[in-house]
């Protein structure tokens, strides 16, 4: 049973692979406002991995918020 | 603001018995779930961009991938806050993650496999608490789970059982027998039973529907 079912979930993944690729149409569409913020969020998150300032936020000329700009 | 999704303007390619079609039209089908996939050229060339700073490029990696993350996630989950949580996961793990992209793989490998383990996950153990989206922070819960995988393959492996005894037509009971235990081929099996081809691929692909369905998790046991 093990390697039948191995079996099966190995061409379950094929098929979801497909179908992730695909994108075909989907139960419900997402709330569009979580879209929103969620995109928000994640560029702001990977600014700050890449050690810029969110945008807005100007660190690059003033040093830490806060902190007196360097000259 | 962010331009419209490229993958809102895709024509969806009918998945619904994929091993129906000929080859030919598979691999043509294939071709073009690539192309809507990506709607650029080069995937470690939009990682340089986003890598770089172009917001224009985190868009766009944004537009096509997330409907797709939050399909598959609502699709298994069926609930739409937990598809929430689960996308959020995910494109949190691909930003963190994406200076380790080498590209040796495609972004859509590389997605989707996230995707599919942290949906995973969720029939795995208790639900992770997720911290808000209007939460400062962006955690994805630690990973480290105490997780007892050998029960949960006998699990899955007795609701595999049980949906194969009790949720198969007879006919599809009839054709797992010949393909996964006679280990015969599709055009045998269509030979012995007087069904096209096609027919059997259908079975094959709505008993499989059927037996994931009833044993969330299944995927486990390619790790196993």
């Amino acid at each position: 049973m093990a390697v039948v079912a191995r079996e099966i979930a190995n061409d379950v993944a094929e098929d979801e692979r497909r179908e992730f690729a695909e994108a075909g149409p989907g139960p419900a569409p997402a709330d569009p406002e979580f879209e929103a913020k969620l995109r928000e969020k994640l560029w702001r998150m990977l600014r700050r991995r890449l050690g810029r300032a969110p945008e807005g936020e100007r660190l690059d000329r003033a040093g830490r918020k806060g902190e007196p700009p360097r000259a | 603001m962010s331009q419209p999704s490229p993958v809102a303007v895709t024509v969806p390619v009918s998945v619904a018995t994929p091993e129906c079609a000929p080859a030919s039209g598979r691999r043509a089908q294939e071709r073009a779930a690539r192309r809507a996939a990506a709607p650029w050229e080069d995937d470690r060339e939009i990682v340089r961009e986003i890598l770089g700073g172009s917001r224009a490029h985190f868009d766009k990696l944004y537009d096509a991938y997330f409907p797709r993350v939050y399909r598959f996630a609502l699709k298994r989950l069926r609930d739409p806050g937990e598809a929430e949580d689960v996308t959020q996961e995910v494109f949190v793990t691909v930003f963190r993650a994406l200076h380790t992209f080498q590209g040796d793989s495609s972004l859509l490998v590389w997605i989707f496999g996230i995707t599919r383990n942290k949906v995973n996950r969720r029939f795995r153990r208790p639900r992770p608490r997720m911290e808000s989206i209007e939460g400062e922070a962006l955690e994805v819960p630690n990973e480290e789970a105490a997780t007892d995988h050998t029960v949960d393959a006998r699990r899955i492996l007795d609701r595999c059982q049980h949906a194969i005894e009790n949720q198969l037509t007879p006919l599809q009971r009839r054709i797992f027998h010949l393909k996964h235990l006679r280990r015969q081929s599709i055009r045998t099996i269509a030979g012995s039973l007087g069904k096209s081809e096609d027919a059997i691929k259908a079975n094959l692909y709505r008993m499989r529907r059927a037996i994931a369905a009833a044993a969330p998790g299944l995927e486990q046991l390619l790790d196993a």
